[in-house]
């Protein structure tokens, strides 16, 4: 039974295995690689993933969820209709979709996965990666960072010679900038930086934000639909920015009307403070890897974001080197996490390769500080880019005369004052009264391969031993409230796989309604019925070839070509 | 870890590439997943052993004039032969560096504007006789569209810190108490420009808490036990009234001192 790898990305996810002696992407049932990570409810309850819930965005945003990875591993919760979801949930019904879709293509079951995440990512937000892997019925033991994913589908495009990558993966949401070591069977992530709430939506929001500066509105005065619209618009705009030098945005809704033109240097222009944001990072991997931006053999893009000239052009000038094209940006992480999936496998064929991955996080506790004892100082114990898995141990001492017990609290940050980093958790351990720094305990922390963290204390004197292990902070559920929540996802009503194709369609439909005003939305409305009421027939044959004249009409009218549109007797007329 | 060569299995050499062939030929035994501790000593030998082969470089490598990121991007060297540019690109990176220059400044300007108007609507409240102590006006403002967005920019709060400042005795005690629920200064992990704005609000912001709470809960005090004392007088007129005996009389008045105790401990737990 193979193990999958997942790409669970803020905009779009996918799924891959190892087959036939390399990584294969496995296709969903509209036949596409990329399915988006969008969930939205129907009017009767029914759960649409994918693209047929993308489209929903605009036409009913109030039902539709996406770039729910972004809140991952917080309390936040979003609102579908009347039910509500965690990011968990929401993450779970996609990968669900995913698992069905590898179980078709493999024809067997498939119970395990590896899911990649940013290497960015905190323990909670992990923890919360692998629970959605568990309510999609999928073990997830593991999780790959996904530059290291990226890095590992390189090398088996280019599995010669010693080099070494830095890898710029730009998604939806987040940045990850990595440096990577390739030499001889050792994939080695000497660095990792970047940033959570950077992505290619925040380009959308500047442009989104620049059109009401232009056309006097307010954006945070729109109602929901209109934001969706109005940052769909956004997002063509970028996307045709690519192509073609000007590009114009007009919207004529009520209360959202006017128009923008926009250029490619304005775009920069407008841009600007996100490229601005880019460059910590990209310091931060050199720094740290000790390795200058001539000596880099490639660089590579990653994430679907990273697709944009603009992106490449500036990544370009400003490490005086271009980007490499050896890996397709979409699939680069998803590729190499299906290649991680039969590594850990112990996959015959990928047996002796190695991925060292790091430990993006400095890990260690709180001491004395003896200028002022209210707040404690950071001692770390596993430093920032220790590779993984990895055990180190320090020895501590008390504080007082006569203490009966050490708290040893654990912290994850990289600041000096343990206040301003993350407090995971704590180990507590009694120890006999002595004067002060005569007893001592010895600390370990083992950060395992598989991303655990586990806190052991040790101390001479009793040979007593206590331990903790941190499988990352829960969402605060009980047994009991988790169980009832599970068995309330399972009993969801998913939108069946034949069904994908119409609802789509229907999506489509209805987003064009949403978008258009009187005498074309009068005949989006009359097109829409008409292919509802064969649906109803059960007919796959009529239904396919309706479907099909359905969808070039909706094309007609979104391109502006209504004038090219047959009459509605010759268009509802299925016998020509 | 002086033996980190015998781990190796290599002589002492500052020849990195050895190094490498051997850690990569010792991974195959010591695979991460099959034995994770002994991978970890390989792997802290290798790295050992490569800052001990740095520091013995023989040979200085040509160090090419390395033009380091750190330094002032507005020195293009149009040296490197770049495999994306062509004869016809549109944009020469000496357009890209000005267009984002001119970018942050436009940025620039647009944040200053919003702060300054966030600013003197605080101002405005702040001088307006009748919504100066109304919390609920300051918490609309705050929580309002002028403010949208500010509580996360951290370029805001120095603007802010410094307004606070300089207005410290002339905003009312509604507006410290907004500005600390608005910015979540209460929170521990604070960024550092948050973290200079909370040593000036949250002090301010103790002194109110205490004074308002004290008259608070003196008022409820008033009104709740006035109401307990005037109960028990009428409990014991009512005795009085059935029979006017002394057992009565007793009764109610142990009513009334049971009431003026329980008034008591009330004031205590509160404090």
């Amino acid at each position: 039974m193979a193990i999958i790898g997942i790409d669970l990305g803020t905009t779009n996810s996918l799924v891959s295995v190892w087959k036939n002696g390399r990584g294969t992407l496995i296709p969903n049932p509209l036949g596409e690689y990329l399915t988006p990570s969008v969930v939205s409810l129907d009017e009767d309850g029914t759960v649409l993933i994918g693209m047929a819930a993308r489209e929903r965005l605009i036409s009913h945003p109030q039902q539709t969820a996406a770039s729910f990875k972004r809140a991952m591993g917080s309390n936040r919760k979003f609102r579908l209709g009347n039910k509500e979801f965690t990011p968990e949930e929401l993450s779970s019904l996609v990968l669900r979709r995913l698992r069905e879709d590898a179980e078709l293509f493999l024809e067997e079951p498939v119970e395990e996965a590896v899911i990649s995440v940013p290497a960015y990512f905190t323990d909670r937000q992990r923890a919360a990666t692998k629970r959605a892997g568990e309510l999609a019925g999928l073990k997830v033991e593991r999780l790959i960072n996904e530059p290291s994913a990226a890095a590992l589908a390189c090398r088996m495009v280019q599995n010669t010679g010693d080099r070494n990558y830095l890898v710029f993966d730009f998604g939806g949401g987040t940045l990850d900038v990595s440096i990577v070591d390739c030499f001889e069977n050792i994939v080695s992530i000497l660095a990792v930086s970047g940033d959570n709430q950077l992505g290619g939506i925040d380009f959308d929001s500047c442009i989104a934000d620049y059109f009401c500066e232009q056309n006097g509105i307010l954006f945070q005065q729109l109602s929901p639909v209109q934001k969706a619209i109005l940052l769909k618009q956004a997002e063509q705009a970028k996307i045709a920015l690519g192509r073609q030098e000007t590009v114009m945005l007009v919207l004529t809704g009520q209360d959202l009307s006017g128009s923008l033109t926009l250029d490619r240097q304005k775009f920069i222009e407008i841009s600007a403070p996100i490229f601005q944001k880019m460059i910590k990072p990209i310091r931060r991997v050199l720094a740290d890897s000790g390795i200058r931006s001539n000596e880099l053999d490639d660089i590579v893009l990653v994430g679907g974001s990273s697709k944009l000239p603009v992106v490449a052009q500036w990544i370009g000038n400003f490490l005086k080197k271009s980007p490499t094209p050896l890996v397709y940006p979409d699939t680069a992480v998803a590729l190499g996490a299906g290649i991680f999936a039969a590594m850990k496998d112990r996959n015959p064929q990928l047996k002796e390769m190695i991925l060292t991955d790091i430990c993006p996080f400095t890990l260690g506790t709180g001491v004395l500080n003896p200028n002022d004892p209210s707040r404690p100082l950071m001692a770390p114990i596993i430093e920032r880019n220790s590779i993984l898995p990895s055990s180190k141990a320090q020895r501590f001492y008390t504080v007082r005369d006569g203490q009966k017990k050490i708290c040893v609290d654990i912290y994850q940050g990289e600041s000096l004052y343990c206040e301003d980093n993350l407090r995971l958790g704590a180990v507590e351990i009694d120890i006999p009264p002595a004067p002060k720094s005569v007893e001592n305990v010895d600390v370990r922390f083992t950060y395992d391969i598989n991303g655990i963290l586990e806190a052991e204390v040790y101390n001479q004197t009793t040979a007593h031993r206590e331990r903790v292990v941190l499988v990352g902070k829960d969402s605060g559920l009980s047994e009991e409230e988790a169980a009832v929540r599970l068995e309330a996802l399972t009993k969801l009503k998913i939108n069946p796989r034949d069904q994908e194709e119409n609802q789509l369609a229907l999506a489509q439909g209805d987003r064009l309604y949403q978008e258009t005003l009187g005498e074309t939305r009068q005949k989006v409305a009359l097109m829409v019925s008409w292919f509802e009421q064969i649906l109803t027939s059960q007919d796959p044959l009529r239904i396919a070839r309706s479907r099909k004249r359905f969808l070039e009409l909706l094309r007609l009218l979104e391109a502006g070509r209504e004038a090219e549109l047959p009459s509605e007797n010759d268009w509802k007329d299925e016998k020509s | 870890m002086t033996d980190f060569w015998e781990e190796l299995g290599l002589q002492p050499t500052a020849d990195l590439q050895a190094i490498r062939h051997a850690y990569a030929q010792k991974s195959k035994i010591f695979h991460p997943e099959e034995a994770p501790e002994n991978f970890q000593r390989l792997h802290e030998a290798y790295q050992a052993a490569c800052q001990w082969a740095k520091a013995h470089q023989q040979d200085t490598p040509m160090e090419k004039t390395a033009v380091q990121p750190e330094q002032d991007n507005s020195s293009y060297s149009s040296g490197e032969p770049d495999t994306l540019q062509s004869e016809k690109e549109e944009l020469s990176n000496q357009e890209l560096e000005d267009l984002i220059a001119a970018g942050l400044d436009r940025e620039k300007k647009k944040n200053l504007r919003r702060y300054g108007k966030a600013l003197s609507c605080l101002y405005q409240l702040a001088r307006n006789p009748q919504t100066q102590e109304d919390l609920s006006s300051w918490q609309l403002l705050l929580q309002g569209p002028v403010f949208a967005g500010l509580a996360k920019d951290t370029g805001f709060y120095p603007f802010l810190q410094q307004f606070c400042s300089d207005h410290y005795e002339f905003l009312p005690d509604g507006a410290w108490l907004a500005i600390r629920q608005t910015f979540s200064l209460g929170v521990p992990n604070l960024s550092p420009e948050a973290v200079e704005l909370s040593k000036l609000v949250l002090p301010r912001c103790q002194r109110i808490s205490v004074r308002k709470f004290t008259s608070a809960s003196k008022t409820k005090y008033d009104i709740r036990d006035a109401g307990l004392i005037l109960s028990g007088m009428v409990i014991l007129f009512v005795l009085f009234s059935i029979d006017s005996r002394l057992i009565f009389f007793l009764l109610g008045a142990g009513c009334i001192i049971l009431l003026l105790f329980l008034v008591i401990l009330k004031k205590r737990r509160k404090r």
